[in-house]
């Protein structure tokens, strides 16, 4: 591909002051993310995800030091803006869909209140139809209410209709934006997110939990184990044939034990405290980990179509074994 | 509601107790008031038979609490006054004392809280926090004091310095009279509440709203007032609460020091006169008046956060 992509990000770094010194949250992340198309990150939780979009939309909080050594939105540099420039390109150049859509809005004010100063003076008409478009008709009647006489699905949807669909961003920021959402409606929102993709060509990051999820709406997953990009493939590159061990395991734990909604936990031992070791931040879980692992931390390389962090990246033939589990 | 009602007459109850056995308590009694301080023994064992304090505690105890339910406050020992027109002569002095001092400092603390909070870190933003803390650290009867002798000793006439002049009087007179006390009253109040104010708003940065604020793209002036500012005068109101509360007992010090006729200097007039009658009636209105002010920072409170409104409105 000769065009720019959307959005790049090269070696991002995370680290957060803390009182029990610096904790790093993201390492090393890179990937690219062209106009139209669907990127999944998944990973347990506290593997980074989140900090990934913060860093993105340069909202982390105070406490958190970010470098990298590119990273582009429309081929403008986001980390050299200014904060005018930032507020420009929020909302209406990059959408985020926050986690939690419970504590999101105001408490304390009024909906139609708030929705005023995220839309301006758009005409009631189209509030509704907006409404209308993510199954909230019902809403638009109690627009006087306070969100917490809403349900989280009610919100999650309302935040949805706010940053992908009122404002059309060109880049999303999906932070796990079916959670609460019951099987129908869920789907209804993917449909429309792939929607806007398919017509106005929208790239999204879509963080999830929920492989089943990421099946339906990702070209391309990312895979996130204690702040780094473990592995980046195509949809079906990747659950067809994992290379990294740690995807391996989370697939391997699909059909059995893996339900809809649950929380990817699904691999012996933890990952706390993981990204403070030498080496291999997997290495203590991993079956396939050798001496070297424990010692030297693994680069990213390219197998077959996918990018790989790992000593011993597994190919289609279970070829690069480790001599000891072939024995 | 109901349950708030018993709560207050709970308190009120324990207050009326506490005076009236502490009064009783202490050395000395009430008739030297009538027959003066060299007046022999029979004569104030005659005294104390007529006012009824010859007899046992707990009858005084039971009788004072009996009339005090049927509203009657008694009589002042010193005036011969009733006690409720004494209180009367007496409440709209601390009233309004209290009233200006806040309308004077909360919004003067509101707004330095917030600009403050808004420039985080810059000159400003040191110059209120040095400011609030100044007001919060320096002992009010030493500024009361300080202020009583500069304005009454080396700018006589600038300022009033003691007493009281009647709203019908001389309007002008009267506010004059109010601002020094009230400057004083309130210093402390303008640094708690700026001081709140300025940490609430700083720390709603890390709000899931505030950040979904930033992450639309809302200009900062919005940010600012609509999601941190009105979120943080939550926490700020709850904190005015208990300064009215402090403000009230402060009250007692300033009224005694700049000498004006209100509820405070009642207070420790009718103590240190032992006027038993009068003593339990300032105190009691004065908690009235306490729980009073409480009561309107909760509606006020309510008012400000809709789920606690809506609690208020379902029971
Ligand atoms: N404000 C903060 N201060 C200190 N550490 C933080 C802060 N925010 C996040 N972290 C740490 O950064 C790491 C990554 O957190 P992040 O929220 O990005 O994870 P996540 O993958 O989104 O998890 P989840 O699935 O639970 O949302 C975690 O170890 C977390 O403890
Ligand atoms: S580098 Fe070694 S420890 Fe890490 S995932 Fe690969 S094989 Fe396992
Ligand atoms: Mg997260």
């Amino acid at each position: 591909m000769t065009t720019e992509p959307l959005l790049s990000v090269r070696d991002l770094d995370v680290l957060f002051d803390t009182a029990r010194g610096r904790v790093p949250a993201v390492r090393g992340v890179s990937f690219e993310l062209a106009a139209g198309e669907v990127f999944g990150l998944v990973g347990e939780s506290g593997s980074g995800k989140s900090t990934v979009l913060s860093a993105i939309m340069r909202l982390l909080p105070g406490v958190a030091v970010a470098n990298a050594s590119q990273m582009n939105f429309q081929g403008s540099d986001l980390m050299s803006m200014s904060a005018g420039q930032l507020r420009g390109i929020r909302g209406t150049g990059i959408g985020l869909i926050p986690q939690r859509p419970m504590t999101s809005l105001s408490p304390v004010t009024p909906l139609r209140k708030q929705l005023r100063w995220f839309l301006g003076d758009m005409p009631q008409s189209e509030i509704v139809d907006l409404l209308d478009q993510v199954g909230l008709r019902a809403v638009a009647e109690r627009l006087d209410g306070y969100p917490f006489e809403f349900s989280g699905g009610q919100l999650q949807r309302l935040l949805i209709m706010l940053a992908a669909l009122a404002r059309r961003p060109s880049l999303l920021l999906a932070d796990e934006p079916t959670t609460t959402l019951d099987a129908t409606v869920q789907a209804q929102v993917l449909r429309l997110i792939l929607d806007l993709r398919d017509r106005l060509g929208l790239g999204v990051v879509f963080v999830s939990h929920d492989l089943g999820v990421i099946a339906q709406v990702c070209d391309r997953v990312g895979v996130m184990y204690a702040g780094r990009l473990v592995e980046a493939a195509p949809i079906g590159e990747l659950f067809d044939n994992p290379r990294h061990p740690y995807t391996q395991a989370l697939l391997r734990a699909l059909p059995s034990r893996y339900k809809r909604g649950e929380r990817i936990k699904v691999i012996e031992g933890t990952a706390a405290g993981a990204n403070r070791l030498p080496g291999c931040a997997f290495a203590p879980r991993c079956p396939r980990a050798e001496a070297m692992c424990r010692e030297q931390e693994p680069e990213t390389r390219s197998v077959g179509g996918a990018l790989v962090r790992c000593h011993f990246p597994e190919d289609a033939a279970g070829a690069n074994k480790p001599k000891e589990a072939a024995a | 509601m109901l349950r708030r009602a018993a709560a207050m007459a709970v308190v009120l109850l324990i207050v009326l107790t506490l005076v009236f056995f502490l009064m009783r308590m202490a050395p000395g009694s009430p008739a030297y008031l009538i027959v003066g301080a060299d007046a022999s023994p029979a004569e104030i064992a005659s005294v104390e038979r007529e006012l009824g304090l010859d007899k046992p505690l707990m009858v005084q105890y039971a009788t004072e609490l009996g009339r005090i339910l049927t509203g009657d406050l008694g009589e002042s020992i010193f005036t011969g006054d009733t006690v409720s027109h004494e209180l009367m002569l007496r409440l709209p002095i601390t009233l309004e004392l209290t009233m200006v001092s806040l309308l004077f400092w909360i919004p003067l603390a509101l707004i330095a809280g917030r600009v403050a909070a808004a420039r985080r870190d810059t000159p400003l933003d040191a110059t209120v926090r040095i400011i609030g803390n100044l007001s919060i650290a320096v002992p009010s009867f030493w500024l009361g004091a300080l202020l009583v002798l500069l304005f009454g000793l080396y700018l006589p006439g600038v300022l009033p310095s003691s007493g009281w002049v009647g709203l019908a009087e001389d309007p002008m007179g009267h506010l004059r009279s109010l601002v020094l006390p009230a400057f004083v009253l309130g210093l402390g109040t303008f640094g708690v509440t700026a001081n709140t104010l300025r940490v609430s708003m700083i720390e709603s940065v890390r709000t899931d709203y505030v950040r979904f604020g930033h992450a639309m793209g809302l200009p900062e002036r919005r940010i600012n007032r609509s999601l941190a500012f009105r979120n943080s005068l939550l926490p700020t109101t709850a904190v005015v609460g208990q300064l009215v509360g402090v403000m009230l007992s402060g009250s007692v010090l300033i009224e005694n020091l700049f000498n004006l006729p209100g509820m405070g200097r009642l207070l420790v007039d009718s103590i240190r006169r032992q006027d038993y009658p009068l003593a339990v009636g300032a105190t009691l209105s004065l908690a009235v008046f306490f729980l009073l002010a409480n009561l309107i920072v909760d509606i006020l409170y309510a008012a400000l956060n809709p789920r606690v409104r809506q609690k208020f409105a379902g029971t």
